[in-house]
């Protein structure tokens, strides 16, 4: 299946070369899973702190079992803040 | 020896007075709010005689705690009709506590047709007639003041928006780079513009340091509060790395970034504006990616952001402020909005509500979206110089739509929303509809658990929990803005517990007294009710705690949702 997966803040120097500014498009088996998709950029785990998936926010005790389907948007942000 | 001082520009004279019991322990809001709701009478014409502009260090303010150095201000608003407390850093709260004057109160308004300066030094406050700045910006100000007094006094002015008193003029607050901070919501600006005060100098020169009743205590407590905000990932590192200016890409992806006057949450060219892209941008031309609005600043969120030259061209550069004139009015061009930030300061006005206003504007035809250079040119040849157009545009968001009879008007009692659309997050539009000060994201930040994951996650598109989260937030909010403290230190706050603790402690051992987490509590409840009665006596009611009906009608995509709490569900706002 295809997803595109974006990374933002900290997290972008993790995109693959050539990426815009902030996704790239990633094939992955199905039923994958977050860290699946994150591992293929050895992004740890332990950097994200706000994931969303088509805009909805994944809940952190979902972060490592939340499975992807085709065509989903998987954002990932590390801690931020503003106002 | 901490004292009151007023100014009474009805008859040039200034007066000092100890601190009244029952004002002894209040700062910063809790102060402003106190006085205003004492001496000002709630039906008073915002911009007449009897109104007071009341200027206040937080509790903490001058003392060696970190994020301590906000000044607030406060007056009943011309642009709400109610109670307002807006609140800044620069060096000017710094040198108001070390001068221990725990609140400067400007009463009246001079009889003549002449405009004044304020002088504040240790053993004198000083009036004097002022003309050679009159029409001149807040960049001039600072610089000519400082010149006068050949040493880095702290400045507060009004620009010539404040002067033409209006709706949206702020007031300046001089940071230790002598570049501008904003007093911004509420049309303070025209507050002093009415008492015809151009501008406030204060001079710290011979004063001791503000010293802890308990110096051992104090400092141990300073050490765990600094502690908490290097630990905590917003604080420590993502807001000193990318600014508050971050949030456009989160609110984007959220649904939740108000767009093209609010009809979409998503902006197309949202990398364009992100804080991501404002950082390599200050990085490759030289300028200052992480910078303290006020000494002791540990955060340092701000930034100095140069133009395609390596020239100096705004700071204090927002994500309210980019996110207005980017995705709300569709500018994508980054450095425009950074020239019309810089004009904004310098004329002395609400970035927020000259944003929402512009946004207002190019729906109803006035510009068109996107036009950058015409909202430039309109900062600068029609608000700037009071034309007629500048008239009606520089009365903010809510005046430009009754003019031109539009409904789709962002304002909740008459002030701009900002950044962070209350159908797509929740708890922060209960906020915007109950909060005392009109529509101001600051007075009860949901979005750190709606949107952020900070102090746990309400989802943002459900109503479950909304109204205790905003309730818990303002409660808390009216208490750090009594403190000194920057609002983000809420951040760790909300999610250290060894934050607040050392926060508590440290007002403790300056004072020598002993709060608990409940008397904070307590105190911000206080003055979320004594605004609040401030407020329904001037005459609001609870149909002005409503947001605008369009977002009850109009559903924002990609969620496709639409506000839909009923009035008696947020009536129980006030159910404490």
């Amino acid at each position: 299946m295809k997803i595109t997966l974006r990374l933002y803040a900290t997290l972008q120097k993790y995109l693959p070369p050539g990426s815009s500014s902030s996704e790239t498009d990633m094939e992955l088996p199905e039923a994958a899973t977050i860290p699946d998709a994150l591992g293929v950029l050895a992004l740890p785990m332990t950097l994200p702190h706000i994931i969303f998936i088509n805009g909805r926010h994944v809940l952190r005790p979902d972060f490592s079992t939340r499975r992807l389907q085709d065509g989903d948007i998987l954002a990932v942000f590390p801690a931020i803040g503003g106002g | 020896m901490d004292k009151i001082v007023r100014i009474n520009m009805s008859d040039l004279t200034t007066s000092t007075e100890p601190v009244p019991a029952e004002w002894v322990g209040l700062g910063g809001r809790a102060m402003t709010s106190t006085i205003v709701a004492k001496e000002v009478p709630p039906t008073c014409h915002a911009l007449g005689a009897s109104n007071k502009l009341v200027f206040s260090p937080g509790l903490l303010t001058g003392t060696a705690a970190a994020n301590s150095g906000r000044l607030s201000a406060g007056a009943k608003s011309p642009l709400t009709g109610g109670i307002k407390e807006s609140n800044a850093g620069g060096t000017a709260a710094r040198m108001l506590a070390k001068l221990g004057i725990r609140a400067l109160i400007v009463e009246g308004i001079p009889k003549a047709d002449k405009w004044y300066s304020v002088h504040i030094a240790k053993d004198a406050v000083t009036i004097k007639e002022e003309s050679e700045l009159l029409g001149k910006g807040n960049y001039s100000i600072v610089n000519q003041v400082q010149t006068r007094y050949g040493k880095p006094v702290a400045v507060v002015s009004v620009g010539p928006a404040g002067e033409m008193k209006m709706l949206s003029a702020n007031i300046s607050v001089a940071d230790p780079e002598s570049h501008i901070r904003s007093l911004g919501r509420g049309g303070l600006g025209a507050v002093m513009g009415s008492k015809k005060i151009k501008f406030i100098s204060i001079d710290e020169t011979g004063v001791p340091p503000v010293m802890p009743k308990d110096a051992a205590k104090f400092k141990e407590a300073s050490r765990i509060f600094a502690k908490t905000l290097l630990d905590h990932p917003v604080s420590g590192q993502g807001l000193p790395t990318y600014g508050t200016d971050v949030l456009v890409n989160i609110l984007n992806e959220a649904g939740g970034l108000p767009t093209r006057n609010f009809t979409s949450g998503q902006y197309a060219a949202h990398d364009k504006i992100s804080g991501e892209t404002m950082h390599d941008t200050i990085v490759k031309r030289g300028g200052v990616p992480t910078h303290a609005c006020h000494p002791g600043c540990q955060i340092q969120c701000s930034q100095i952001y140069n133009d395609k030259d390596g020239k100096y061209l705004t700071s204090g550069f927002e994500y309210e402020t980019i996110w207005g004139l980017g995705a709300d009015c569709c500018i994508e061009d980054l450095d425009d909005i950074a020239e019309a930030d810089h004009i904004m300061d310098d004329i002395g006005v609400d970035s927020i509500e000259t944003a929402v206003m512009f946004g207002v504007a190019m729906e109803a035809g006035v510009l068109p979206f996107g036009d950058g250079k015409g909202v430039v040119r309109m900062l600068r040849d029609e608000i700037g110089k009071g034309t007629a157009l500048g008239r009606v545009l520089g009365g903010g968001a809510g005046q430009l739509g009754r003019i031109y009879g539009m409904t789709r008007v962002p304002v909740v009692k008459n002030q701009g929303i900002p950044a962070y659309d209350p159908r797509a997050v929740k708890g922060i539009g209960v906020t915007y509809a109950m909060g005392t000060m009109g529509a101001d994201h600051t007075s009860g930040y949901a979005v750190a658990t709606n949107i952020l994951s900070v102090g746990g996650h309400v989802d943002p598109l459900s109503k479950t929990g909304q109204i205790e989260l905003a309730r818990n937030l303002q409660i808390a909010t009216a208490a750090i803005d009594s403190t000194g403290m920057c609002l983000f230190i809420a951040f760790p706050a909300l999610d250290i517990p060894e934050c607040l603790s050392s926060l508590i402690d440290m007002i403790n051992a300056q004072f020598g007294i002993n709060l608990k987490g409940d008397d904070v509590t307590a105190l911000g409840k206080s003055v979320l009710k004594i605004e609040h009665q401030f407020n329904l006596d001037a005459g609001l009611t609870k149909e002005d705690d409503r947001l605008p009906e369009f977002f009850s009608k109009e559903s924002l995509p990609p969620h496709n949702v639409i506000w839909d709490f009923t009035p008696a569900e947020l009536d129980t706002f006030w159910n404490f």
